[in-house]
């Protein structure tokens, strides 16, 4: 009787078994199936709790992407919203977006968390990668931003130079490797039209 | 009492699969190209640059989360494929290709006269002082871009040149932009920006 009992209770163990294990084989074969040539991408926000938006849908911040280009985007209330556009490849990938404080809460906040925003802050600068060349000055033309106005959109350049030589300031941006069209600028010399 | 349970395993195996196509199927975004005036279109995986098919018309997909490509397949419009990215939801993609260059010097014939009788119009003494280069459509047969050219007693002067571009509506131009010498995609909303870049890259007469 005894013998009959512990069979039967090894019996049920043995079924619960495979029943865990056929859940767990039909879990893996669905993830797998469900991510089959999908890279992730861990998307860090400032401030951390920030929503993430991946091509207008929400999303978390650890997502699983075909090879392709997407326009990542953080926002929370009180905040100016970041975004960016990224090309998944063939690799894993980490980015980085930054919301600048704008409502007073926002900023309090962000006085409050100082250490830890202002060393990122800076991070901001690199929105636009045209900063860090500038300002460029040479005999012909001098080029600057107005300092406070680095994090600004859009990004307004300003441009001292001689009649004659007001391209030559715009050829330099594109040999930089920028579209000169996504600026705006201001010229010391008015447009005689 | 065995049997039963071997039932039972097979019955969950039996779900689970069913669970897993329908999954399969469910992770499918129905994706509707729009083509129109073209001969036909090339669709591409730009994951593994997979041609997955050619058609002449508006057709829907079933395709996997992912980037895909349109080609042309017509000699009026650019090699230039137009990509489009698929994620968690169907999509319409309208398969709109810029014309090529010489197609765009074809459209301009037609419509030099009412580009040069405006240009003169709007600057009647425009010579005086600038050269005006033959400039050329932009995207379609919508968009002209154009350069004056300073004109300097010194021929071994510099020149400052100015951009400008044209729009048509409605079959008659009219100047968006005044010449600049960078047009600036912040002070014309309106124009679409690669129009924009274009007429930028324009430099001094050919």
């Amino acid at each position: 009787m005894d013998d009959l009992k512990r069979k039967k209770i090894l019996e049920n163990i043995v079924f619960l078994i495979i029943i865990f294990f056929i859940f767990l084989a039909a879990y893996g074969v669905n993830l797998s199936i469900q991510r089959q040539g999908s890279h992730m991408l861990k998307v860090n926000t400032l401030p951390k709790d920030a929503s993430v938006e991946v091509n207008g849908i929400y999303d978390s911040h650890n997502i699983y992407l075909q090879p392709g280009t997407y326009t990542i985007k953080a926002q929370k209330e009180g905040f100016l919203s970041n975004e960016s556009v990224i090309e998944i490849k063939e690799s894993d990938l980490d980015i980085s977006l930054h919301l600048v404080p704008e409502s007073k809460e926002a900023l309090s906040w962000a006085e409050k968390n100082k250490t830890l925003f202002s060393e990122q802050y800076n991070e901001i600068y690199d929105i636009d990668p045209i900063l860090p060349q500038l300002p460029f000055k040479n005999f012909i033309f001098s080029m600057h931003v107005k300092p406070g106005t680095e994090s600004r959109i859009p990004l307004t350049i300003y441009i001292d130079t001689f009649k004659g030589y007001q391209n030559s300031p715009i050829n330099k941006i594109r040999a930089m490797g920028f579209d000169p069209t996504a600026y705006k600028y201001k010229f010391n010399i008015e447009s005689p039209f | 009492m065995r049997k039963i349970k071997i039932i039972f395993i097979i019955v969950i195996v039996v779900i689970l699969a069913v669970f897993i196509v329908f999954n399969y199927i469910n992770s499918l975004r129905n994706v509707k190209i729009v083509v129109s005036d073209i001969k036909s279109v090339i669709l591409i995986s730009k994951n593994d640059s997979k041609e997955l098919k050619q058609f002449s018309s508006t057709k829907n997909f079933s395709l996997k989360d992912g980037s895909y490509c349109l080609k042309a397949v017509d000699n009026r419009f650019k090699d230039t494929p137009v990509c489009f990215t698929v994620y968690k939801e169907d999509k319409d993609v309208v398969a709109s290709f810029n014309y090529s260059k010489s197609y765009l010097n074809d459209l301009l014939k037609k419509e030099r006269s009412s580009i040069d009788a405006l240009i003169k119009s709007t600057y009647p003494n425009i010579t005086d002082n600038y050269k005006v280069c033959p400039g050329s459509l932009i995207k379609d047969e919508s968009w002209y871009g154009g350069v004056f050219v300073q004109k300097n007693n010194n021929p071994s002067d510099n020149s400052d040149y100015y951009h400008f571009i044209f729009n048509k509506k409605d079959g008659i131009w009219k100047m968006v932009a005044k010449p600049s010498i960078i047009l600036s995609s912040y002070n014309f909303k309106d124009i679409p920006f690669e129009v924009l870049s274009e007429a930028n890259k324009m430099t001094l007469c050919i």
